[in-house]
């Protein structure tokens, strides 16, 4: 499963700081990591550490002020042309002139996907998120949790090799997330894409991640890299393994190191 | 539910609708007796106790009338509750006006502006015409289309934006009765000098509405369509248009009211013979105030006729925006 | 003894109050018909030369914009007003109890302008042209004058080819002339002034005065309600309203004469009075030369007729029923009006003559 030769996402010194009239802000120093192909990779940190600033970072919708990054071995703006990724945003970014099957049927329009196909593609992802009976439905009618997983529908709809999700499951409830922790789990598996994961949850994190990358503000840099070596298929058995919770303290303790909190110990 | 049980305790008939109709009927009754008895008389005759009378008449039908119209209220919705209360409220005016022995050349009763309007039918449908196909419409069409196109100029170039946006805003409270003199001076006396003003008023809150609109497109969509690697086109298309409608049909509504108000004070500052602002002016010198107030029936008539069409078409389009959003 | 001197000194203050209430000029609000300027010249000289306050009463001249002074009056906002003949005989028509009670000008000073290099010298050629006419009741003596001649307007709904195309427009000529109409309504002592200063010279100009052509609806009267009239004690000031009618138009008629007689002085009480409307809507430059023609003309108005039989202020009978006439043959007017329109016994007050 792990990957080719060519890595998924390689960041190479990585640099980005944003010019701003009351000072600059480094978002991101002199970030190192490669990305295999076919990897699930967990972004965690504290608040304003430049998590989502490297999302954006790899997803071309902002351009590194130094450093090197290529995404599946390409600058990010030919990655971003042929359309080599997927983007979960932090807050749900539905249309909300259009249905929730319309939203999901809205990368498939613009991408000109064969037409026969793209509205039983649009109800398997709505399925897929369990929200097959509300396709009719417009944005306003469903919940903050809900909407978001429209959006994650719409991601998966037209099946890119790189997933980058941005806390998609923040504003679910424990029950809902940990079903879809499953559920993305089971699909990562089973299509192999790579995906890269913004969270704030170390057991989800650790439960879903092949490594979880640990970063830390201000500037906003990666502290360290765990690996993840729990077995497959991961279950609720995994969540209660000694093993996992080694992993998740683990992963705790280099983001109170970030934090500055080791003295209070 | 809640005020229906209140409704019920007041009393144990209070809540029943035969009753409200009952009470209704019986206050229009009332009302019409009161007009009937000082119908006819000349002006300064009305004999002091039929006067006396009507007006006793009057608070009767109207406090029963009222009451009825209460009850109903709760059970109906809609506009026939509206239009009862408009239906006795005329019907009172006709009895008080009559009563009173107001002239017509100050106060027209209700009833001789419903005439004038039937006998004056053709010259003020012709008037109509005019005024609001000719000038309003065409005017509004022309400042909408106008000003959608300048909006997407200075969306396009933001130096334009920058640059004139400011004056528009300037522009568009210029009131009414300085630009018309101008426009008709340099436009002529005949219709289409009554279009253009429209089509100036109706020009800049669309301007500002759609440039505000456009750049309201939240920029997470933005770069949603960015991640799909869109032409600017379709982007524009997809998110930034959408996003404009309700601004858009806000300058609609608001345009709508301003045409007619355009049209028909335009017509005040010089114009050929014919159209409701001018029908108003030269009758109003001839103290014919019911046909004024005939051609203000007409023209408040298709004034809400226009805006209901454009609410609906708001409803038709952008049903899904928060401002239109049905509860439940 | 302290006693009866307390009482008469009792007596004497509360007399002195009696007859101080009784000094107090009686408040008067008369409408006039347009902004202050010289067309008023009569009224404004009666006010500043004290000639009300010596009849008891303490007179407001109200001005009015594009609106009839018939409303004000009617509806009670002023007690007293000046307008034009038609504007009154048709609000009676409609029932607005309004009586005429003196006619200050004795001819119409209404005229139609075209320029001399139109060729138009005769009113039978204004067939097929253009003329602008004022709305709000102001356009019928050029409508009268066209029926004379047999032509019809666009102003009259019920004509399907009229034979004069009429375009109404403000008060202000230069909206429309000369690029847009062919003729102009213009009052001798305003408009064809305001003409002038647009920069046509009266040699360029051929003026109709329609009085010249048998259209002689009368102008500026004082009219007033039947209530006011029928009021035994007119705001309390101990006096009926007919008196106070009577002292208001003997004062006025003493104005006029005065403002006729001394128009220079006339002219400078205008000014002080008119503001920024001295100048007239038009373009011209100087207010005062604006008030002094409109104060020359107008006291042409004044000087005719009655006025120069010594009856100033008397309406003259065969003149209103020449009026009334053509009104009707118009369809202006569907009925004569009733004997209550005119009332003569407030002029015989005023002056101590009979009305012939
Ligand atoms: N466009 C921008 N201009 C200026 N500063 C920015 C911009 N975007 C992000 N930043 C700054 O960069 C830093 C990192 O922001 P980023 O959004 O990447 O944090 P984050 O790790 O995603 O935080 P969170 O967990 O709250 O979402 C913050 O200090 C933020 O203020
Ligand atoms: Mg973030």
């Amino acid at each position: 499963m792990r990957g080719t030769a060519q890595p998924a996402v390689h960041l190479k010194d990585l640099n980005m700081v944003f010019r701003g009239a009351q000072g600059d802000t480094v978002a991101l120093q002199d970030a190192n990591l490669d990305i295999a192909q076919g990897e699930f990779v967990s972004l965690i940190g504290p608040s304003g550490c430049g998590k989502t600033t490297l999302l954006r970072l790899m997803a071309d919708l902002i351009t590194p002020t130094g450093g090197e990054l290529l995404v599946g071995g390409k600058s990010p703006a030919l990655a971003r042309q042929e359309r080599a990724y997927g983007y979960v945003f932090q807050s749900p970014a539905l249309l909300e002139w259009r249905t929730v099957l319309n939203n999901v049927l809205l990368p498939l329009d613009v991408m000109n996907t064969p037409k026969a196909t793209r509205q039983a593609r649009a109800h398997e992802m709505l399925k897929l998120v369990g929200l097959e009976g509300f396709a009719g439905r417009y944005p306003w009618q469903l919940s903050g949790g809900m909407q978001q997983r429209v959006s994650i529908a719409r991601a998966l709809a037209f099946d890119p090799a790189l997933l980058l999700m941005d806390e998609p499951f923040g504003a679910l409830d424990e029950i809902t997330r940990e079903h879809l922790n499953g559920e993305l789990l089971r699909l990562w598996q089973e299509t192999g894409k790579t995906v890269v994961f913004v969270t704030h949850g170390i057991s989800e994190a650790v439960f879903l991640s092949t490594r979880v990358v640990v970063m830390t503000s201000r500037p906003g840099k990666i502290e360290g890299v765990v690996d993840i070596d729990l077995p497959y298929p991961r279950n609720v058995e995994t969540r209660e393994s000694p093993r996992f919770f080694e992993l998740a303290t683990r992963v705790r303790e280099l983001l109170r190191r970030g934090h500055g909190f080791d003295a209070d110990d | 539910m809640a005020s229906r049980t209140v409704a019920l305790g007041r009393g144990r008939a209070g809540g029943l609708p035969g009753l409200g109709w009952l009470a209704l009927a019986l206050g229009l009754g009332l009302l019409l007796a009161a007009v009937w008895n000082v119908w006819n008389f000349p002006l300064d005759g009305v004999p002091p106790g039929r006067k006396g009378l009507s007006l006793t008449l009057i608070v009767l039908g109207l406090a029963s009338g009222i009451y009825g119209l209460a009850i109903l209220a709760r059970r109906m919705t809609g506009v026939v509750p509206a239009l009862l209360a408009a239906l006795l409220t005329l019907v009172a005016v006709e009895g008080l006006l009559r009563a009173y022995g107001v002239p017509p050349g100050l106060i027209p009763t209700p009833t001789r502006v419903a005439t004038a309007l039937y006998n004056s039918r053709t010259v003020l449908l012709g008037d109509a015409r005019v005024t609001f196909v000719q000038e309003a419409l065409l005017g509004y069409l022309a400042g909408v289309g106008m000003g959608i196109l300048v909006a997407l100029a200075a969306v396009r170039f933001p130096f334009l934006e920058r640059g004139a946006l400011p004056y528009a805003g300037l522009f568009a409270s210029i009131p009414i009765v300085a630009l018309a003199p101008v426009i008709v001076k340099a436009f002529g006396l005949e219709w289409p000098s009554k279009a253009i003003i429209v089509a100036i008023t109706v020009f800049f809150p669309v301007v500002v509405n759609v440039v505000r609109g456009l750049q309201s497109a939240s920029p997470l969509l933005l770069d949603l369509m960015q991640t799909y690697a869109v032409t600017p086109a379709a982007s524009f298309r997809l998110v930034r248009v959408p996003s404009a409608l309700p601004f858009l049909f806000n300058a609609l509504k608001i345009g709508s009211t301003l045409a007619l108000i355009g049209a028909i004070v335009g017509e005040f500052f010089g114009t050929t013979g014919q159209g409701l602002g001018f029908r108003i002016q030269i009758e109003a010198g001839r103290f014919n105030l019911d046909i004024v107030w005939a051609a203000i029936v007409i023209a408040s008539v298709l004034g809400i006729a226009f805006y209901g069409v454009i609410s609906w078409l708001e409803m038709r389009f952008t049903s899904w925006h928060a401002s239109r959003r049905q509860p439940g | 003894m302290n006693k009866a001197v307390l009482s008469a000194l009792t007596a004497a203050l509360a007399a002195s109050a009696l007859s101080s209430a009784g000094a107090a000029n009686v408040p008067v609000k008369l409408q006039l018909k347009w902004f202050p300027q010289a067309q008023f010249a009569g009224f404004f000289v009666a006010q500043a030369k004290g000639f009300y306050k010596a009849e008891g009463l303490d007179v407001t001249l109200l001005p009015i914009g594009d609106q009839s002074p018939i409303q004000t009056v009617a509806t009670g906002a002023a007690d007293f007003g000046t307008t034009w003949i038609t504007d009154l005989l048709t609000a009676r028509q409609q029932g607005l109890p309004v009586v005429h009670i003196a006619q200050l000008f004795q001819k119409s000073g209404y005229t139609l302008v075209a320029l001399k290099s139109s060729n138009l010298t005769d009113p039978k050629q204004f067939t097929g042209k253009r003329i602008g006419v004022w709305p709000s009741g102001n356009e019928y003596p050029a409508v009268a004058l066209l029926k004379k001649y047999g032509m019809t307007t666009s102003l009259d709904s019920t004509v399907a080819n009229p034979s004069v195309q009429a375009v109404t427009y403000p008060f202000d000529p230069s909206l429309v002339f000369p690029d847009k109409v062919d003729l102009v309504s213009a009052m001798t002592y305003n408009e064809v002034d305001q003409i002038v200063g647009l920069g046509y010279s009266l040699d360029k100009l051929q003026v109709f005065n329609v009085s010249d052509f048998g259209i002689n609806l009368l102008e500026d009267l004082m009219f007033t309600t039947q209530k006011t009239l029928d009021n035994k004690n007119f705001k309390n000031s101990g006096m009926s309203g007919q008196e106070v009618a009577a002292k208001l138009v003997r004062a006025t008629i003493k104005g006029w004469n005065y403002a006729v007689a001394n128009q220079k002085e006339a002219v400078q009480t205008v000014l002080v009075n008119c503001g920024n409307t001295c100048k007239g809507s038009g373009t011209r430059a100087s207010a005062a030369g604006h008030q002094t023609w409109q104060m020359t003309e107008v006291a042409k108005l004044y000087r005719a007729g009655q006025t120069l039989k010594g009856n100033a202020g008397l309406l003259d009978r065969a003149t209103y029923a020449a009026n009334v006439k053509q009104l009707m043959d118009l369809g202006i007017l569907k009925s004569a009006p009733s004997a209550g329109a005119v009332n003569y016994k407030v002029w015989e007050m005023a002056t101590g003559k009979t009305a012939k």
